[in-house]
């Protein structure tokens, strides 16, 4: 009975957003029709946001990949805060799980001599990729967070590979909180320099080129190095409790 | 109908499976696998629809390290649902 | 000028700050935290005055607004985020109590609540919000699970199960207005909205209204709240109702305002309101734990705010925000002193706690308290319920008003059996409180009869309110 009804009010509810879904218009049809309204100056444009994105993203950035643009620059504060949430989420799980961190390591079986000598051949080569996802995250697709998590998952396959491996807690924690400074001191330098939290205040450079884009690769990194140091520190934390 | 329609078809079928195993399974390490396998799809359908980043992110984030972490959790309580 | 993002930069690079801090001496942790807590106070004060001038628009990366981010904040926001930074400040005090470990975690950890919950009421972009939103809900979901017993994990595990669905209908909602409008700005939103589908509006208020109505504590989302309440550490329960529950009633405000702009009776607000106060009150009446019974009076003073906000005439809204400002300040007193009462009574049950207010520094400012969320007149809670029902009556809801005198008296009834309890003679020997237990509470009943006697500031900020119900910031 109690199933049932939980079937009929999630079809329900997937009947609604369904329709209300279909409604989208797909693709970049129009992209042109929307023009918007600033609240600031109270005019009306010619202009639509995702249009003025494509059109205007590299002049106004610098960043060659306007994903990148529009992550990092146009809407650099939600990426703080979506760092903000990871973070939350590793201090959370370390505050959850910190009983458990007195408790001793069983000793468990040692893996595969297969697994253990792959996963030291392929670390570093992850980690480099990792760290070209995300230092190249203004010129081709990728980024902090894909950069971060792919430095993550090394640290994981070592974790797999080792049982007995485990990162060190003091350095993660410094490496996140240097990181995250980073991210929030460029904005407020940006508020010092030009009155606008996370301006991007340094030059950009030529278009394609490593160094441009002015303070998005600075963040990236940033935001590279706290990614990949938050997820290694929840899965070291996950990882803390033997039986 | 095109080859990406039949080909995002098929995935998409093969998801929505997935899902059903994930959400039915009372097995809760295959409930978690097939966890990934939604994952693993989804991030194949962001890489088809041009989203490329996105699509790193997924595979990584949700087939890696959710799973793993996921998987972790699951060998410190009991594997089967009652 | 003064930059309002400071509210949200702050909080955010001293939580980041604090595990350097935390390597070089652990003891300053408190400290550092409530000068920083300080430190926002001041800021909001003053961004609170330049935004009862005119309203400010705090551009953020240099963006014009619908390309980039802004934070909108009129004077209804930056007094809401005046009231939040002040609480925070005096229940950081408070914090000063806790003893378990992890210490430096609960001190980032509330940080970033603060960070938050700046946000949510700060921001004028309606992704951003979302971002805020969930930054709230994961820092609340960690600080509900502090003590790590099994009545917190099972208030956390709640809390995380119907907050995550919440925030997917705030991020389903958002992703039909982006699909509709090509924009995230509120006021953009709020222009252009007659180019929307009817149906697809509809659906996407809807999404929003139930997403945010679960950190609003509305009626069939709220509960969770009795068994977080309830299960996480003291301070932070303090924390919960007077700062994550008002700005989920500010996001729902603006939501219905400023967004959606229906400035005329909205029925369905006000039943989901009305049931709100009903539940909320009626279930406190038959709790025996002191803390579960200030959750749901919690939840019925919320259902109250609803109330006003759904009536929708210019006095009820007035109420709806002296409301909020009278809860988060008497709710976060009753809360204070029940983890006060919890420790030294050394339980949970109110009918142990006999003569526990016998001590005048915990006994007057408890007293203070109560009589004003009950709603007495010369305190602040006396305000807001009497310009809900104002407002009700100017428009002829009479059965309504009915309803919410009678869910009032139910409250009153409850309130009268603890002060009953509370400070009858007996012979029982409390341990006194500590300075950071009386001092919370001492400041806040200050505040509570300051502003009940004097309310001309208050009524100054709420003549706004018509601007804001307009559609303005």
């Amino acid at each position: 009975m109690k199933r049932a009804v939980a079937a009929i009010l999630a079809i329900l509810i997937f009947i609604v957003l369904g329709l209300a879904f279909a409604k989208i218009p797909f693709g970049n049809v129009n992209l042109e029709d929307y023009h918007y309204y600033n609240p600031i100056q109270d005019k009306q444009t010619s202009d639509s946001v995702p249009a003025h994105y494509l059109k205007e993203g590299k002049n106004e950035t610098g960043s060659t990949n306007i994903v990148t643009a529009v992550v990092v620059d146009y809407r650099g504060f939600d990426t703080l805060g979506e760092v903000t949430v990871l973070f939350l989420a590793s201090t959370g799980v370390g505050s959850v799980m910190y009983i458990f961190e007195k408790e001793k390591r069983r000793k468990v079986r040692r893996a595969n001599a297969v697994v253990e000598t792959a996963s030291k051949l392929l670390f570093g080569f992850i980690i480099l990729f990792g760290a070209y996802i995300f230092v190249h995250g203004h010129l081709t697709p990728g980024g902090g967070f894909p950069g971060g998590a792919v430095i993550a998952s090394s640290f994981l396959l070592l974790y797999l590979a080792y049982p007995k491996f485990h990162a060190e807690h003091k350095s993660l924690n410094v490496a996140e909180s240097l990181a995250g400074l980073t991210f929030v001191g460029v904005g407020l330098i940006g508020l010092l320099v030009a009155s606008y939290f996370l301006y991007n205040f340094l030059p950009f450079g030529l278009p394609t080129y490593l160094f441009s884009a002015g303070v998005i690769p600075i963040i990236y990194v940033a935001v590279g190095v706290k990614v990949g140091s938050e997820l290694t520190g929840i899965v070291d934390a996950m990882m803390g409790v033997r039986e | 109908m095109d080859l990406f329609m039949v080909v995002s078809l098929i995935l998409i079928i093969a998801m929505l499976i997935a899902a059903l195993v994930a959400a039915e399974s009372r097995d809760l390490i295959s409930a978690a696998i097939a966890m990934g396998v939604v994952s693993l799809i989804a991030s194949i359908l962001f890489y088809m629809l041009q989203a490329p980043d996105v699509a790193i992110t997924e595979a990584s984030i949700g087939a890696g390290l959710s799973l793993a972490i996921m998987i972790f959790a699951i060998k410190h309580t009991v594997r089967w649902e009652k | 000028m003064i930059h309002p993002v400071l509210l949200i930069a702050i909080p955010l690079f001293f939580a980041f700050l604090l595990p350097l801090i935390s390597l070089w001496s652990k003891k300053s942790l408190p400290y550092v935290t409530t000068a920083v807590m300080g430190l926002n106070t001041i800021i909001a004060i003053l961004v609170f005055l330049e935004a009862m001038k005119a309203p400010i628009f705090d551009i953020i990366g240099g963006f014009q607004p619908p390309l980039g981010i802004v934070l909108m904040v009129g004077p209804l926001g930056g007094f809401l985020a005046m009231i939040i930074n002040t609480a925070a400040l005096i229940i950081s005090i408070y914090s000063m109590e806790m003893k378990k470990e992890p210490l430096l975690k609960y001190y980032m950890l509330t940080l970033l609540l603060l960070m938050g919950t700046n946000g949510m009421v700060l921001t004028g972009d309606i992704f951003n919000l979302f971002v805020f939103l969930e930054v709230t809900s994961i820092a609340s979901y960690g600080l509900a699970s502090y003590n790590k017993d099994l009545k917190g994990f099972e208030g956390a595990l709640k809390y995380v199960i119907l907050g995550s669905i919440g925030s997917t209908f705030v991020l389903i909602g958002i992703a039909l207005i982006y699909s509709q409008l090509r924009t995230l700005n509120m006021l953009d939103i709020a222009r252009r909205l007659g180019e929307m589908d009817p149906y697809t509006k509809i659906v996407a208020f809807a999404s929003l209204f139930l997403g945010f109505g679960v950190e609003a504590e509305m009626f069939p989302l709220n509960t969770w709240v009795p068994e977080t309440y309830d299960g996480a550490p003291h301070p932070v329960t303090a924390m919960f109702s007077s700062m994550s529950a008002k700005s989920g009633i500010f996001a729902l405000a603006r939501v219905i305002f400023t967004i959606f702009a229906f400035a005329n009776y909205l029925w369905f607000v006000v039943i989901m309101g009305l049931l709100t106060v009903f539940f909320g009150e009626i279930v406190a009446y038959v709790q025996k734990d002191i803390k579960r019974m200030l959750a749901y009076s919690s939840i019925g003073q919320m259902g109250m705010i609803i109330m006003g906000l759904g009536i929708g005439t210019t006095i009820a809204v007035e109420g709806a925000f002296f409301q909020m400002f009278s809860h988060a300040m008497g709710k976060a007193l009753l809360f204070i002193a029940a983890g006060y009462m919890i420790y030294a009574a050394q339980t949970e049950k109110m009918s142990e706690m006999k003569g526990i207010g016998r001590n005048p520094l915990i006994g007057i400012p408890l007293l203070i308290g109560i009589l004003s969320i009950m709603g007495m007149p010369p305190f602040i809670g006396f305000y807001g319920k009497f310009y809900i029902l104002m407002g009700g009556f100017s428009q002829g809801y009479y059965a309504i008003i009915a309803l919410f005198l009678a869910a009032s008296i139910v409250e009153i009834a409850y309130y009268a059996r603890f002060i009953k309890i509370v400070f009858q003679p007996s012979t029982k020997n409390y341990p006194a409180p500590r300075s950071t237990v009386y001092v919370p509470l001492i400041l806040f009943a200050i505040i509570i009869v300051l502003f009940g006697v004097y309310p001309q500031p208050v009524f100054e900020v709420l003549k706004h309110v018509a601007a804001f119900l307009a559609g303005g910031a």
